[in-house]
């Protein structure tokens, strides 16, 4: 099994940011929905249906991510599915940056859902987009530091659990 | 001989939906956040293991685990935390306030009815 090599943290805290946020999407939607692959591009069929929006808070930094589905309109749960896609993907992202010394705390997720939802880039954000059996992702995220980041791997006993770990007390 | 009570408190359908699919055999309750799964928990003798969240509205998980301290109605239940958190010290102050277990999400439905089995084995 090939096991992809962590990139070194990089000075420029928000690209830093944006490639575990893509990472970590990548992750997250070929295990819920095997098979997803990333976009080559955005296209009109990607605007969403449903979108689940988190923000996040910390001492250095602020910010939100987000996850519009489309397609599944069978689905009843898919407005929650967003929600939650939302809050797990931020949440895998909280544990990155953990490992690096950056922590936030998670917002509870607030639910969008019209006709075609698209969510505009600016300069410091970005969108990543996915395609799966049923459904596409469109994932947006929006980082804002306030603070000198100042990234530095935590003591091994800090490291944060992974997905799917189980611990039994 | 009646199906053992599980108690999922999730303020998502989509997990709560994935946990009762997961855990066959059993019989499955429902609440949507801390607070209903808090007045469950202090009401029910029934529920023996109850699988619960950290980030919800209106009440948390570790805001629920300090709530039923020494109050569940059946004083042998099982609590186990099933979240996106992995923190160590979030984990230290769930198991210190009374949590048997952690999982962190997306969990695999073969492990979570393994824990589930364990920790309602009599």
């Amino acid at each position: 099994m090939q096991i992809d090599k962590e990139p070194e943290p990089d000075p420029n805290f928000e690209r830093y940011f944006l490639h575990q946020v893509e990472e970590a999407a990548r992750a997250l939607f070929s295990l819920l929905d095997p098979g997803t692959e990333p976009c080559a591009r955005l296209a009109e069929d990607l605007r969403g249906k449903s979108a689940g929006v988190v923000g996040f808070f910390g001492p250095r930094v602020r910010g939100s991510i987000s996850v519009a589905i489309a397609g599944g309109d069978s689905d009843p749960l898919r407005e929650d599915r967003a929600n939650e896609l939302a809050n797990q993907l931020t949440g895998r992202v909280k544990n990155r940056l953990w490992r690096v010394g950056v922590a936030y705390e998670i917002a509870p997720p607030v639910t969008l859902r019209g006709r075609q939802i698209s969510i505009t880039s600016r300069e410091n954000e970005s969108r990543f987009c996915f395609k799966g059996p049923i459904h596409t992702y469109s994932v947006h995220a929006a980082l804002d530091v306030f603070a000198e980041v100042g990234m530095k791997p935590v003591a091994p006993d800090e490291t944060p659990l992974d997905e799917g770990d189980l611990l039994l007390f | 001989m009646n199906p053992t009570l599980v108690l999922v408190i999730d303020d998502s359908a989509t997990v709560r939906n994935e946990v009762a699919t997961a855990l066959a055999g059993f019989e499955l309750l429902q609440a949507t956040n801390g607070r209903e799964g808090a007045e469950l928990i202090e009401g029910r003798a029934d529920i023996a293991l109850a699988i619960c969240d950290i980030n919800m509205p209106e009440m948390t998980g570790i805001e629920l685990l300090e709530r039923i301290e020494g109050r569940a109605a059946n004083p042998e239940l099982k609590i186990l935390m099933l979240t996106t958190e992995g923190q160590p010290s979030i984990i230290k102050r769930a198991r210190q306030l009374g949590a048997k277990g952690w999982i962190v999400k997306p969990f695999n439905a073969q492990q979570l009815l393994a824990a589930a089995r364990k920790l309602t084995a009599t």
